[in-house]
């Protein structure tokens, strides 16, 4: 987020910020020289540029802050996967024990083996952000035949993509999408479509 | 009139420089995070009583919208009228907003007095509190009060006043402090079953 003036003025803006809060993303706030921080950008990572980073003429940053820029976020990106992912996949296992079933272990490619309470072996794998068609592609290849789901955080994600991946789901059977906030709900009724 | 629920008082925000220590502990992002995974685990199953807080609120209400959940019964907030000229934009998403007169010209008072009506609730089953400051303990003192026998989660992680509290009410070891599992520590906590229906809109 580059924290310019009136930046939660506009309707866009503030709605994407809202957004990516409620996907769990980590923000890293790139303060304009002399803007301060509202109370509202208080949950983000913040860094300030400085009036020597920013060429006034051409509006450019300078190499230096784009180097500082660079590295804070791949720590604040570094540090939200790592604990959204394992969030992720605690939720899971919680539901599935809380339905009656078991996590087996996990394998490559984070697959989550379980065992359902009826007994039947499915293989989950937990995706961390926006899933698109080719996190399919890949879950089909790996699952090699067995049952597959995708669990993903449906919170955040835009109307549109949601109503994609419905149609994934309803078209290609060969892995099934399973909403991580709906997980006990549906691994409970898995042989019940 | 809402469904029969009951509810679960929520106590979280993020500190700032020059108030107390707290600020030196809190992790903003730990805190966004575990206030995101409250509310998707609690959401629809407990009313969320809380007072707002400009940085959360949005957040709060967008999780509402993904959960499907009707946010103007699942979440009650309180506001002082004290401050008045600082409630956010979002609070118009809230239809559930309870205004607390304030005690003119008395900041302290009129924040007692709010806590109070907040707190007085007899739906209340348990408090959760998340980063904070001196205000978290003065909630948490009131909380004991009214309802000795409620659950209480200070989430330690996050850091802030929550962090101190949790130290003195489960005597933690240092991997306890620095746990970010927060999906399994609200379930243990606070006992919600992940496969009860929400409450949905419509």
């Amino acid at each position: 987020m580059l924290d310019t003036p009136n930046y939660f003025a506009s309707r866009w803006t503030s709605a994407e910020f809202g957004r990516a809060l409620a996907k769990g993303i980590s923000i890293l706030r790139v303060g304009w020289p002399g803007i301060t921080a509202t109370a509202r950008a208080a949950t983000a990572n913040s860094l300030e540029l400085l009036d020597t980073e920013v060429d006034v003429a051409s509006g450019r940053l300078s190499n230096a802050a784009l180097v500082r820029i660079a590295a804070q976020v791949e720590i604040v990106r570094g540090q939200s996967h790592a604990i959204r992912s394992l969030n992720l996949f605690s939720a899971l296992k919680r539901d599935i024990e809380r339905i009656g079933g078991v996590v087996n272990g996990v394998g490559v490619h984070n697959a989550v083996h379980l065992r359902l309470p009826d007994g039947k072996e499915v293989i989950a794998y937990p995706t961390v952000g926006v899933p698109t068609s080719m996190t399919l592609n890949e879950v089909v290849d790996y699952a090699s035949g067995k049952e597959a789901a995708i669990v993903y955080d449906h919170v955040g994600l835009q109307e549109k993509w949601l109503k994609h991946l419905t149609w994934l789901g309803s078209n290609i059977s060969a892995a099934r999408w399973v909403r991580a906030s709906e997980a006990a709900w549906t691994f409970g009724g898995w042989g019940t479509p | 009139m809402g469904y029969a629920m009951n509810a679960i008082f929520l106590s979280a925000s993020v500190p700032v420089l020059g108030r107390g220590n707290y600020f030196e502990t809190a992790d903003p992002f730990l805190i966004q995070l575990a206030v995101r995974e409250f509310m998707t685990l609690a959401l629809g199953r407990r009313r969320i009583i809380w007072g707002g807080h400009p940085a959360i609120t949005p957040m709060v209400w967008a999780v509402c919208e993904d959960l499907g959940v009707n946010y103007t019964d699942a979440i009650v907030l309180y506001q002082s009228r004290f401050f008045e000229e600082l409630f956010p934009e979002e609070n118009k998403h809230f239809a559930n907003v309870t205004f607390v007169d304030a005690v003119e010209g008395d900041k302290e008072a009129s924040l007692l007095a709010m806590r109070r009506a907040m707190l007085s609730r007899s739906d209340l089953e348990a408090a959760v509190f998340i980063g904070g400051m001196e205000g978290i303990l003065a909630e948490h003192a009131l909380f004991q009060e009214l309802h000795p026998s409620a659950k209480v989660f200070a989430v330690p992680s996050p850091g802030g006043a929550a962090r101190q509290l949790a130290q003195v009410l489960d005597h933690l070891s240092e991997a306890q402090v620095e746990d970010v599992d927060f999906a399994r520590l609200f379930y243990d906590k606070l006992g919600i079953d992940p496969n009860e229906r929400r409450k949905q809109n419509g």
